[in-house]
This record gives structure tokens, sequence and C-alpha cells, in this order.
């Protein structure tokens, strides 16, 4: 397996804070890699998530996304066309009145031919499940909705990665659903690279690696069940764990003999009829 | 409230029936859950439990006021019940968060002592440091913004509080923050309406559930009876909690677990009082 990103003991301070909002971390994100990243509030998520897109720069360390470092303005334009990026809130990402040009919006800005932008726009609202909300205005839909059509704008750039900031946090259960199994199909199915950032740990349990930042720092990374074993101090960083790795922990301290990496309700059930 | 149905943009091709002949009513000092996917009316439903929105169809009666009455003291409706939005720090405008705090009571004609007990007091329920003040709002954490929002709404001394998903972006500790300061509101006796997209909250913690879907209500019961109807829920797009799926599961391999559960907590101990034998002799 080969790195897409690279993020070598990289360190950022926002102008006016005293603090680094990101602390000497060093990460490797693989090719094709479904890569969730946990972390409270204020622990740098965010910010190392505007690094990988290259919106802010590294005050020390080096990054590399596709290869591609963003040493001056066209490298960093390279880094916006192969690494999408998908925000929290759906309304502040809708830039135009109907969904097709809100689609066509980034493939314009990069002067795509006018037919190839058709072309594109229409596979990715197909790709999105949106393409009969092609004429539709973005403010008649839904949370979960208008989220697919801001993936449609990134997919029709035909990235190799799209980060997630936390883009399911505003939406309703089914439209959570949707959109992170509209990440995952992406994943799977084209070989999308994605780093899904979260506080739903029922998403985080799904991916392939889990990355936790705290205070700035990356402070535990391995596979989800590793992680979320960990439960105190997973805890200890304002986090929480599935509620299936939860009982588990409450039953194992009670001195009921059962693993401590369950998460789900299939893996707690077969357990638990074992001990029965 | 009896029959209440509401029509948005009625006549237009956007014609909605958001509402659709609902009818409940909520006693003194419960601790009511909200549920439904998007657009199944919920919103539409609390905004006209404080007269924002006024029946045009059936009856809203708070604490004996009828809301569509002509000449319906709205004033009193409006501070018996609090309504708290979705991401209300997004209506923070203040100076100060003792300005902002004391705003709604000002403009329910409180002043002097009794405006600066109001809101000291507020400020005090939500958790909020009185040196805290005299800040910008502005400067203050998201979690920390949101208690000043409600603080606002609970200076009015309201008897019902109605919160519209009060935990909806924060980060797990906060919304755990935020949860505890919503049974807190409870415990201190206010009468409690908490919409939710979470069935894991409001298993937890409600003592009756509303299901709203299209308009109407599907179910109005306690969690335990509504979480009793996986298919259904799940075929309005809602979900029933992990601890209830596992419970179900359980269940149908023979274990003994009560119907209430509806918690990882009550699940825990359900079953340990069937495991622990078995338990301890593997360890």
């Amino acid at each position: 397996m080969s790195s897409i990103i690279s993020i070598q003991n990289v360190s950022f301070s926002y102008e006016e804070a005293e603090d680094s909002a990101v602390k000497g971390v060093s990460l490797e994100v693989e090719k094709g890699e479904f890569l969730a990243i946990l972390g409270r509030n204020g622990s740098g998520k965010s910010t190392l998530a505007k690094l990988l897109n290259a919106l802010i720069l590294p005050t020390d360390g080096a990054i590399s996304v596709d290869g591609i470092s963003p040493t001056d303005e066209d490298s960093r334009y390279e880094i916006r066309t192969r690494c999408g990026m998908v925000f929290q809130n759906p309304d502040n990402q809708i830039v135009s009145t109907i969904v097709e040009e809100d689609c066509a919006f980034g493939l314009e800005n990069m002067g795509v031919a006018p037919q190839e932008i058709r072309r594109r726009v229409d596979e990715a609202l197909a790709r999105v499940g949106m393409a009969e909300y092609a004429l539709s205005s973005p403010h008649m839909l839904s949370g979960g909705q208008k989220q697919r059509v801001a993936i449609a704008g990134v997919v029709a750039m035909r990235p190799k990665i799209i980060v997630f900031d936390e883009s399911t946090a505003m939406l309703d259960p089914v439209g959570r659903r949707d959109v992170f199994s509209l990440a995952r199909k992406l994943n799977r199915e084209e070989g999308i690279t994605i780093v899904w950032i979260t506080h739903f740990m029922e998403e985080a349990v799904q991916a392939d690696r889990v990355a936790v930042m705290d205070a700035g720092r990356l402070v535990m990374q391995g596979a989800p069940r590793e992680v979320f074993s960990h439960e105190a101090e997973i805890r200890a960083m304002g986090l929480d764990v599935p509620e299936m790795t939860q009982l588990a922990g409450i039953l194992r301290g009670a001195g009921v003999n059962l693993p401590a990496d369950i998460m789900t309700c299939d893996e707690m059930a077969v357990e638990l009829c074992r001990l029965k | 409230m009896s029959h209440l149905s509401h029509v948005y943009m009625r006549g237009t091709p956007f014609e909605a029936r958001a509402l659709d002949d609902v009818s409940f009513t909520i006693e003194d000092g419960a601790f009511v859950g909200v549920i439904g996917h998007t657009g199944s009316g919920k919103s539409t439903l609390i905004t006209h439990l404080n007269a924002l929105l006024r029946p045009e169809e059936g009856r809203v009666i708070i604490n004996g006021i009828d809301t569509a009455a002509e000449n319906a003291d709205l004033k009193t409706v409006r501070r018996t019940v609090g309504l708290v939005f979705q991401y209300p720090e997004y209506q923070l405008f203040e100076e100060t968060v003792k300005r902002d705090v004391a705003f709604g009571p000002k403009n329910l004609g409180v002043t002097g002592d009794a405006l600066e007990k109001q809101v000291e007091n507020a400020m005090a329920l939500v958790g909020l440091d009185p040196a805290l003040g005299e800040k910008s709002p502005f400067e203050l954490s998201g979690g920390q913004k949101r208690r000043v929002a409600i603080a606002g709404v609970l200076a009015m001394e309201p008897q019902v509080m109605v919160l519209d998903e009060p935990a909806a972006g924060l980060d797990p500790a906060g919304r755990a923050d935020m949860l505890n300061l919503v049974k807190k509101l409870h415990q201190a006796g206010k009468t409690v309406v908490m919409v939710s997209h979470s069935m894991e909250d409001v298993g937890r913690m409600c003592q009756r559930l509303i299901v709203l879907n299209h308009g109407k209500i599907a179910f109005d019961d306690t969690p335990a009876n509504v979480f009793s109807h996986p298919r259904e829920l799940e075929e309005m797009g809602l979900d029933v909690p992990q601890s209830v799926k596992l419970a179900i599961r359980l269940r149908e391999k023979g274990f003994d677990i009560p119907q209430d559960v509806t918690s990882v907590a009550a699940l825990a101990e359900a079953l340990l009082g069937q495991l622990g034998k078995a338990g301890d002799a593997n360890a």
C-alpha cells in the first residue's frame, strides 16, 4: 500500500492564538483508505482538514497530497482539485439557486469546457442520487439532500481524496445514513480515499482506521476495534465509545467474561449467548 | 392540543400539510420527547406551543388560554412556554452575556432588582459562571454560547421548556453536558418537551414519546412501548436504540429482558441478574 497523504511533524498556529492548533502531527493516509478522525471540539481536527486541502499551510513540518507539496499557488490549486472537501453546514456550501448550477461551480472555476461540464455534472448528480433534482432549487431540499449536492460538486471535479469535516453533524438520522453510505460507496466503488471527521462513534466503527486527536496532537490510531477497546482513555478525551462497547465495559466491570473489543449488536448477542 | 392541523403556503404549488389532526395533552411536570424524521412536522408542532404559530384548524390550549382566540393573552402564553430553537446560539446579539440573557424578561416588562435576580438565576441554572456576565457572548465557546441562549429563555421563568434538538452539533462531552442540563431543568420542576433525533437520548431520558410521521401522531406512549415497534419506526425513517435492538435479539434467544429496558444501563442491570454466575464461572 502506498500513502496518498503524508503528514510529517506538522504544526499549525492561528495568527491570533497563543497555542498551536495542531502540534507535531505525523500521519500517513493510504491510497483507497477510509480513515475516520475523532476528537473533541478544539482538538485540531478541522485545522488538520484545512491543511489537507491547502486552505492553510503548515507553520512547521511537511505535507504532501497525492505527491504534491503546497509550495506555491499552482501546487495549492492542484491539491484542491485532487482533494475535495465537504463541510458541516449544508447551507454554507450552496452558492447557486439551481442544483445543477451549484454542482457546476467548481468546474467552471477550473475552466472546464461547457460540454464536459454538462457531462460531469449529470454524471455526478446521478452518482449521488440527485439527478431528478438537477433543476430544483437547493433551498427546497432537505439537509441530507443539500449535502449530497455539495458532494456531487466535489465528485464532479474527480478528486482522488475527499475530506468530510463533520458533514453529518447537522443532519437527521436518515440524512446522516444517506451521506455516510454515499461516502462509503465512493470509497469502495470508485476507490476515492476518504478522510471522515466525525463525532458519531457508530460511523467511526465502520472506517478502516480511526485516528484520535486531542489538544492538537494525534494521540491514538488503529483499527476501530483496537481504538475503542481503550474506553477509559477515549472517555478522558471527552469522546464516547459505541453503545455496545459501553455495555461490554459495564458487564466486564461486574466480572462477566467478555472481550473488550465488542462494537456491534451482533457481536454482543453472539458473546452473550455463548455465556448463557 | 386538539385536532390541530397546519398548512404551509396554502393555495400555492408548494402547499404542504405540516400537521394533520394532531391531539394530545401534556401534564404539568412531564418530560416528553418528540421524534420524527425531517419534515414530519416537529418544528411546526413546537412553534404552536408558544403561539408563534396559531392554529388554523383545531385548538391549542396552554394553561387554559386558547391561542386561536382573537383576544388570547399571547404574552402570558409566551411567558409560560419557553421555546429554544435549534442552534439558538446563532440568535445571540447583545454586547454582553448579561444583556443578552436579560433581553427576554425586559421585553416582558421586568426591571430593576427583579430583572437582575432573574438573570442571575437563569445563568446559575445553566451553569454559567457569573464572571462571564460582562463578556461578549461571541467570545465564548459553542457550548457556552448555547447555554447563554438557553439562559435567555429561562430568564423569563417559563413553566414549560420546549427545546428543539438542544444537543445538535455538539461533541460527545458537550452533548452529555447539555443533556444533563435538560435533565436538571426537569428536576427543577419545569415541564420539558425535547425534540431529538437521538433515540438513545430520548430512550434514556424521557417518560413519554410522541412520534410524528407526515404530520400525524404515529405513537404517543412510553419509550419502551414505542420502541416495541421497530419495523414501523424504521419505515418512518427512525430507529430504535442499540440497547433495544440487542434486547429484542436476546429475548428471541431465551434471555429474560424486561420490556421496559430502553437504555444501556437498564440492559446491563437486566443481564447481570442472569449472567452473573455464568460470567463468574468463566472468569
